[in-house]
């Protein structure tokens, strides 16, 4: 990793400074250069904190118990406005008679540590005395020492942030030179997290997103986003040339859609293509959530809702999602994916599974509790039986926000993959011959993911062209039908990846994802005017 | 919440303030410093039982410079010198980044304005123990698992404080210090084939104003209500929506109103140019719905109260039906106004309510849907307020004055203000439940609403979830 930090100086920790003014003692391993800000582990490193916990959780019977330390820092740069943030949290989760109790802080004392143990199994005890329950956790492949950190070739917080605003500024001046204006903004985020569980997992891991969101503006009327990202890579994510290629282009877009004819939308029966971002947004939706087995399972019944698939272990290598070139995978080790991590919140190794193969139903989203909660499940590779302990394998999608939340089951990457012939989105367009475009399709799920609608800018495709812009069209659908009706996918050349965020659970939590994914068309698509009204 | 889940105590937040405020280089020194602190309890339960059980808590600290018109803010969880000295440094190298503003001419705040005497604490939240909280749980998951059916659930308790500072030089430092405790509970009541589901819940800073018994069996007689549904045509029906339904649909009018919004078009408030002034005119002092409505907020309401906040006055969004208020900030009341005051956003409401109870409309309704809440609503249009999403839990057909079946669930695209203005009749006012907010922005949005029975509310399609 590259360090770019030209005037050696941290932003928001300046050490440095902090060793000029005598308040920080010269011995503090803290101190060198780009290293974890914690004034609190000045004797103690994280692992040690972890070691810790573990010990006192060990002690005190429990069946299973893991912690966590999480530093995360998060920095927004745009002209006018620039964040700084940063936390340090430690967080215990416990399994005692089939119950789990959790407890996080932000202070990392030993005595703190202590506390927090006691009130997590409190929390587990005092549920486990009213009621029997039993929770199997998933025998895992076992590793000491396990180390990841994101692939980044420049770690962006090394980068000084008014050489970001210096950046920002020139591609500015760029937008006025080319005759056009925009907005511009640079997120980073970074977690380094420490992990160790009762049953001897540890882990150190650092993961990195990164996203550009910008606007690109012909007039006050045609003003478009421009979104890199978020991605799990470093500031390497803004390539100056590229970026302002992508804007002229965008640009000329713009000046190529004024030309065509506006019209109102003609509701009906139609083909529909779908861009690459459109398709992400719709396997994320449609595919994604509702393949999580806690939502299968109505864990979250109170909160965000179920999924249509209701039976896993009957659905399960059965259910026929979608036509034959639909196939796609859960995938935690996807270069440059926002849920790709060496390890998830479970202690699980990452790894990548089917989700669905040739149209039906080969695999659903797992932690350690979760996948001993299926029953039988005929030949799907993620899912087949351990070595050592015959039991089902998770596919390792816990995943929590920070230390200060408990694990939950997330939505992995998701991979799209590609057709055979190497067809374009035009080549697509050419193909339906006629019918509508949707380059980057906003959707909107149901509490089962079963039935929603997608909405965007609209193309009407005639002769294979775009002939005018729909106004006010969008899509209705049901899962299942949308995506039998998918008549033909791009090829690997077409392929992008996208980053998505969805919000879970109780209490909310957020969580990235990215997409691989191609343009489509689907067959019989019913597009509606979403703003008539019944 | 016992002194020993309290992470900081009062004198110990006001100290922290201090000790930031020294690492301000006194050149230009400008700094608000702002201090959260919270406690958190959650218990989630599903399939009859309890999945996790927690409890957390942390602490920020805000500071946010303002140095010759340039603007730098930084967070920090830490409270150890170096940490606070180096928010404070990296609030101050970010106003290097940004360009020099125009200083507004107008403070945010004129001096001294009234702070609404708000209780939003109550100490039978912040004293609530692990094992109570799961006694409540188990009355819960043992209800459903006697009636053979699935209980899903959460309760979340939370008691937080927020200390602010503003710090001007050769001022003395004032230190505005708050409390606050927040409480929620919901269920969602299945049956085993997941052929009808049932949903209740109520939020209130005081867990004592929450029945969870009367939870249970609320959400279970929706729950069994719901068995066996059938499929309606879409269209526009008379409709009966409970206060949780209205809530979720004027929640987006509550945030439109906004008086240079309502003045530049893009708002449902904007009217047109008054040609002979050359000034936007909004529809302020202009009839846009019922006669019967009134929506306003108390802030020392007890039912309603929110983070006092300077200047939060009471207000009349809309007075019997008539547009009478919007928001505004200093600089627009003293510069168009000639008023000293601004008027200050918030979430929290009270639509007035009528004495029609839900038997009554339900006996005078000849064929229509009751709706129990609604689900993933969206804005389509600002303008319209055209808003989209789902119906969930319990919906039900009236015939002839009397429930006749359940109705599997609709989408629905449908404006608030088209609601209210084809209002037949309004019950009593109920407080409703709101969901907590993110405890790194603490607020509270409580609201009091009643139920609605409407003409032609418009559902557009046929939804399979259930």
């Amino acid at each position: 990793m590259k360090n770019m930090n030209k005037d050696s100086m941290n932003y928001i920790i300046n050490r440095r400074g902090a060793i000029k003014l005598g308040m920080v003692g010269l011995s503090t391993p803290a101190l060198m250069e780009n290293e974890i800000h914690n004034p609190f582990l000045e004797r103690h490193s994280e692992r040690d904190l972890i070691s810790r916990a573990i010990d006192i959780l060990s002690s005190r019977k429990v069946q299973f118990a893991d912690a966590r330390y999480t530093f995360s820092r998060d920095r927004s740069i745009e002209i006018g406005r620039i964040l700084d943030t940063e936390s340090i949290h430690i967080g215990i989760r416990c399994l005692i008679d089939g119950y789990w109790g959790f407890a996080s802080s932000p202070i990392t004392k030993p005595e703190e540590i202590e506390r927090l143990c006691s009130v997590a199994i409190e929390n587990s005890k005092a549920n486990s005395i009213l009621q029997a329950n039993s929770v199997i956790l998933s025998v895992e492949d076992s590793y000491e020492n396990g180390s990841w950190t994101t692939p980044v070739e420049v770690d962006p917080f090394s980068v000084h942030p008014l050489d970001i605003a210096a950046e920002i500024r020139g591609v500015f001046s760029y937008y006025s030179f080319r005759g056009y204006s925009g907005t511009l903004e640079f997120r980073f985020h970074n977690q380094k997290k420490s992990y160790g569980s009762t049953d001897g997992r540890m882990f150190d891991q650092s993961v990195y997103r990164s996203t550009i969101a910008a606007t690109v503006a012909n007039s006050a009327q045609w003003r478009r986003p421009l979104v890199i990202g978020p991605a799990g890579t470093g500031w390497e994510i803004y390539d100056p040339t590229s970026f302002r290629e992508k804007s002229d282009r965008l640009s000329e877009e713009m000046k190529e859609d004024a030309k065509l004819p506006f019209k109102p939308v003609d509701v009906g029966r139609f083909n529909m293509i779908l861009g690459a971002a459109s398709t992400a947004n719709l396997l994320s939706g449609t595919i994604g959530l509702a393949t999580e087995l806690d939502r299968i399972l109505q864990y979250e019944a109170n909160a965000t809702g179920t999924s249509y698939i209701d039976n896993p272990a009957e659905m399960l290598g059965r259910l026929k999602i979608g036509g034959q070139h639909l196939s796609v995978r859960g995938n935690r080790t996807m270069k440059g994916g926002c849920a790709t991590v060496g390890f998830d919140d479970d202690g699980v190794r990452s790894t990548d599974f089917p989700i669905i193969t040739a149209g039906i139903l080969s695999g659903v989203q797992t932690t350690r509790e979760l996948s001993q909660l299926i029953t039988s499940v005929p030949g799907t590779s993620a899912m087949t039986r351990s070595t050592t302990g015959g039991s089902i394998k998770s596919t390792g999608c816990a995943h929590s926000p920070s230390a200060s939340e408990a694990p939950m089951p997330r939505t992995a990457n998701l991979e799209m993959i590609p057709g055979q012939n190497n067809s374009s989105l035009e080549d697509l367009c050419a193909e339906a011959e006629s019918g509508v475009l949707f380059s980057d399709m906003n959707i909107q799920m149901d509490f089962q993911q079963s039935n929603g609608f997608g909405s965007g800018l609209c193309y009407e495709i005639k002769k294979g062209k775009k002939a005018g812009v729909l106004l006010n069209a969008g899509v209705l659908f049901k899962t299942t039908e949308l995506w039998n009706g998918l008549k033909g996918i791009g090829g690997r050349s077409s392929a992008q990846m996208f980053g998505l965020a969805h919000v879970k659970g109780q209490p909310n939590q957020i969580a990235y994802h990215s997409v691989s994914s191609v343009p489509a068309i689907i067959e019989n698509a019913t597009i509606i005017d979403i703003m008539r009204k019944a | 919440m016992s002194e020993e889940q309290r992470l900081l105590s009062r004198a110990e937040i006001e100290s922290l303030i201090r000790k930031t405020i020294g690492f301000v280089n006194s050149d230009d020194p400008r700094t608000n410093v702002t201090v959260l602190g919270w406690w958190n309890a959650e218990l989630k339960w599903a399939r009859n039982r309890v999945s996790i059980s927690g409890e957390r808590r942390d602490v920020t600290i805000r500071v946010s410079r303002r140095i010759e018109g340039s603007f730098g803010e930084a967070h920090t969880n830490q409270i150890d010198d170096v940490s606070l000295m180096s928010v404070v440094k990296a609030a101050e190298r970010a106003t290097y980044v940004n360009p020099r503003q125009e200083i507004s001419p107008f403070p945010l705040q004129s001096p001294n304005l009234p702070r609404p005497d708000a209780a939003i604490w109550s100490d039978v939240t912040a004293d609530i123990t692990t094992r109570q909280r799961a006694d409540v749980a188990h009355q819960f998951t043992s209800e459903a698992l006697s009636t053979s059916r699935v209980s899903s659930g959460y309760i979340e308790m939370r008691a937080g404080e927020i200390a602010t500072c503003i710090y001007e030089p050769d001022k003395p430092i004032k230190i505005q210090y708050d409390t606050y405790t927040q409480s929620q509970c919901s269920v969602t009541v299945r049956d085993l084939q997941k052929k009808a589901s049932g949903w209740a819940g109520l939020s209130s800073y005081d867990w004592a104003a929450i029945n969870s018994s009367k939870l249970v069996k609320l959400a279970t007689d929706k729950c069994v209500a719901s068995l066996d549904p059938v499929a309606l045509e879409p269209g526009r029906y008379m409709t009966i929506l409970e206060p949780q339904a209205v809530v979720s649909l004027c929640d987006p009018l509550i945030a439109s109103f906004d008086r240079v919004e309502g003045e530049n078009g893009a708002s449902p408030w904007w009217l047109g140019m008054d040609t002979a002034l050359r000034l936007p005119k909004s529809k302020l002092g202009l009839r846009v719905i019922d006669e019967r409505i009134t929506i306003s907020h108390a802030p020392a309401h007890p039912l309603l109260g929110v983070l006092p906040v300077e200047g939060l006055a009471p207000v009349s969004w809309i007075r019997n039906g008539v547009l009478s208020s919007l928001i505004y900030n200093r600089s627009y009341a003293l510069s168009r106004l000639n008023e000293n005051d601004p008027v200050l956003s918030r979430n929290a409401y009270e639509i007035s309510g009528g004495n029609v109870s839900m038997e009554q409309m339900i006996e005078s309704t000849p064929r229509g849907l009751i709706v129990t809440r609604f689900s993933g609503v969206s804005k389509i249009d600002g303008i319209s307020l055209l808003c989209s999403g789902f119906t969930r839990d319990g919906l039900w057909l009236v015939e002839n004055g009397k429930i006749s079946k359940a109705v599997r669930n609709f989408r629905f695209t449908e404006s608030p203000l088209f609601m209210l203005n084809q209002v037949i009749s309004v019950g009593p006012s109920v407080p409703v439940f709101r969901p907590i907010t993110d405890p790194y922005r603490p607020g509270v949005s409580p609201a009091i609403v009643p139920a609605l029975q409407v003409n032609d509310f418009s559902f557009t399609s046929t939804i399979d979830a259930i």
